[in-house]
């Protein structure tokens, strides 16, 4: 590695972890997590809050504090989906798919445990990654185009085969409503309004967080009054809990391999520009379960499916910076209010900065790095009393459950149709559920269409123009590849264990 | 007569079916490049759950011919016979939920919030007044202490408030 850059990232070590700077990235990891664990609410308005404040600071004290709120929002929002199957924002959604069904089965802190472990090592490997792309970035960021993101979307939704569960036609048939969900709204082209059915609510399409608080915290709030089950957990004492923290923390080891291979998804993923905070983690779940030899716990309480989503939730974070710095295109929407901070402050991104500012560039990278760990950290000590709200009974914790669900849903967008948009996908979750219809193809499905029709209809109308040969672009075969494998590994791997267990 | 389990998830299946039937009528109005990537999507999608509507009926039709009702064999309620009582329970919960919705529309999400607390825990938990009262007052105090004092954020105030 240059040693310029090794320079200026012991430079970046000394600004951050001196005094009085050290004081910057802490407050503004402090004010990340109680940001971060109220639903609805998340880093990007907290950053939007905080702009007018350091209006007369230095770009120093301002690089530390912002990169503590990208860094320190991404954790905390898992607690809640873990425990209450209430995402703290849309990355954080994933988490719930088997986090929530773990709390169910009084392994908790074993679920905390794994998120807290898989979201700091995630970061770290994320910063790791960033560091050694900083000499390549711009070339990098440069060479994706529409067909790139196309075939992501496609790659995404090709994870779907394994997530289906017992039944493969209600499982694709539910990721073609997920779809035809994301269409509901403008076409995207020719800003035709599609499905609106008169409704100006629906003009604008479904929000993602609302359909989410529905078809899981709300789906399960019903289920949870129609079964008349005791607490969250089934346990009435907090001594008849299973699991712990370091169980959880072991677990990412034992599944280092795919700890690994979700970081590297998140950070290649938040590298990309507009593609959305969750889409890395449904991609890594998604490749997780495709991965697993026996796939049938998924979204039952698998730890892999906690420990995946939250690897490349926060690599994702040390991936966003990689085009916001390179090139000034914000990977999603904390790095774009990030870098109008950054130019208000007179930091340009580009070659200056990555040459010019690079001590700079690196003290924003171990400001996210602290944040990261000292978020996790801070998490694992609020774990016991946290995995002791499942065991109060769920008559007196539902309101609770509701109300977070009510602010989550509500202060979002800061539309209230969304909350009856939130019921309504109560109701059709809970139906899904009590009749075996798989809820997470359908989420899936509803991430990746907006990418997937953008793209498409992007790529074909380049191609039509002559401006791009879609099969020889080198990322479009790798992702192909990819693809395929996807489609092709399950039935070979399902075969190969056939044969394996006539043969014994 | 209450509808029995087969039947209802069949009509589960066909409302789903039906809602995809409409998508598909109303992509016709759409201009040919709007109308693309929806009606290729659409028409998978109402295949499949044409297919699984014909699975449905067909497994409804055998488990009546078998047990002489409509009832799916693998209900857990039945062997419970907690089946009219879920039925009940559903109906209340949606009740729950969307009244908190509604309370929070017209009163907004720190009163709205406060007074659902009170009528879910009384209404359904059956706490006692003292513990219904305090409970809505703390998460009253403890949003407005989040939205006023901590993030400095007005949270939404209601149509009721709005209006005056």
């Amino acid at each position: 590695m240059d040693s310029a850059v090794l320079t200026a990232a012991y430079e970046g070590f000394a600004m951050v972890f001196s005094w009085p700077y050290i004081v910057y990235p802490l407050a503004g990891t402090l004010l990340a997590m109680i940001f971060s664990a109220s639903p609805g609410l998340n880093s990007s308005s907290l950053m939007a809050l905080a702009i007018p404040l350091t209006y007369p600071w230095e770009p120093l004290p301002v690089v530390l504090i912002f990169g503590a709120f990208l860094g320190g929002a991404t954790f905390m929002g898992s607690i809640t989906a873990i425990l209450f199957n209430i995402p703290g924002k849309a990355s954080n959604s994933v988490t719930l798919l088997d986090g929530y069904p773990l709390t169910q089965q009084g392994k908790a802190k074993t679920a905390i445990g794994a998120a807290a472990a898989a979201s700091a090592l995630g970061s770290t490997i994320g910063i790791i990654m960033l560091i050694v792309l900083i000499p390549f970035m711009r070339e990098a960021a440069i060479a994706l185009g529409p067909p790139e993101y196309l075939m992501l979307a496609i790659w995404g939704l090709t994870t779907l085969a394994a997530l289906c569960g017992n039944s493969m036609i209600k499982g694709l048939a539910a990721a073609g409503l997920g779809l035809q969900l994301a269409f509901i709204g403008y076409d995207p082209r020719t800003a035709e309004p599609r499905f609106a059915a008169g409704i100006d609510y629906l003009g604008d399409g479904l929000s993602l967080v609302p359909v989410l608080l529905g078809l899981f915290a709300l789906a399960e709030v019903i289920d949870l009054i129609v079964s008349k089950r005791i607490t969250l957990s089934g346990k009435r004492t907090a001594s008849e809990l299973h699991g712990s923290v370091s169980e959880g923390i072991r677990s990412v080891f034992s599944h280092f391999f795919l700890f690994l291979r979700s970081s590297a998804i998140g950070t290649v993923i938040g590298a990309i520009p507009g593609i959305g905070s969750s889409v890395a983690g449904f991609i890594a779940y998604g490749h997780a379960s495709q991965t697993a030899r026996d796939n049938a716990n998924f979204g039952h309480g698998d730890i892999r499916g906690v420990i995946a989503p939250e690897a490349a939730n926060d690599a994702k974070d040390g991936g966003a910076l990689i085009p916001t710095l390179a090139l000034g295109i914000p990977g999603g929407s904390g790095t774009a209010i990030f870098l109008g901070v950054m130019m208000l402050h007179g930091l340009v991104p580009g070659r200056e900065m990555l040459t010019g500012n690079l001590s700079l560039v690196f003290a924003l990278l171990w400001s996210l790095f602290l944040s990261n760990w000292l978020t996790s950290l801070l998490g694992l000590s609020l774990v016991s009393p946290m995995a002791r709200l499942s065991t109060i009974r769920t008559g007196r914790i539902l309101p609770l459950i509701l109300v977070l669900a009510a602010v989550g849903a509500i202060q979002y967008r800061g539309m209230v149709a969304d909350l009856l948009c939130a019921v309504v996908f109560g109701v059709l979750g809970f139906l899904m559920k009590r009749y075996g219809w798989p809820r997470i193809p359908l989420v899936i499905a509803f991430t990746l269409a907006p990418l997937f029709e953008y793209n498409l209809h992007l790529t074909l109308q380049l191609q039509e123009l002559g401006r791009i040969e879609f099969l020889s672009r080198p990322v479009v075969l790798i992702l192909l590849a990819l693809t395929g494998l996807n489609l092709a590994l399950p039935p070979f791997l399902g075969r190969l264990r056939a044969i394996r267990s006539v043969s014994r | 007569m209450k509808p029995a389990t087969g039947v209802v998830r069949t009509a589960f299946t066909l409302s789903m079916l039906l809602f995809c039937a409409w998508m598909l009528v109303d992509s016709f109005s759409l201009s040919r490049t709007a109308a693309l990537i929806p009606l290729a999507v659409i028409s998978g999608s109402l295949g499949l759950l044409a297919l699984q509507f014909l699975l449905d009926l067909i497994a409804s039709r055998k488990e009546a011919a078998l047990n002489g009702t409509d009832q799916d064999p693998h209900d857990p309620d039945l062997a419970t016979g907690a089946q009219p009582d879920r039925r009940i329970m559903f109906f209340r919960a949606v009740f729950w939920v969307s009244l908190l919705a509604f309370v929070v529309w017209g009163l907004g999400l720190v009163a709205g919030s406060a007074l659902f607390s009170l009528a879910f825990l009384r209404g359904h938990t059956r706490e006692s007044w003292a513990y219904c009262i305090v409970y809505a007052l703390g998460l009253a105090l403890t949003l407005s202490l989040l939205f006023f004092v901590l993030l400095n954020v007005p949270p939404y105030a209601g149509a009721v408030f709005h209006c005056q």
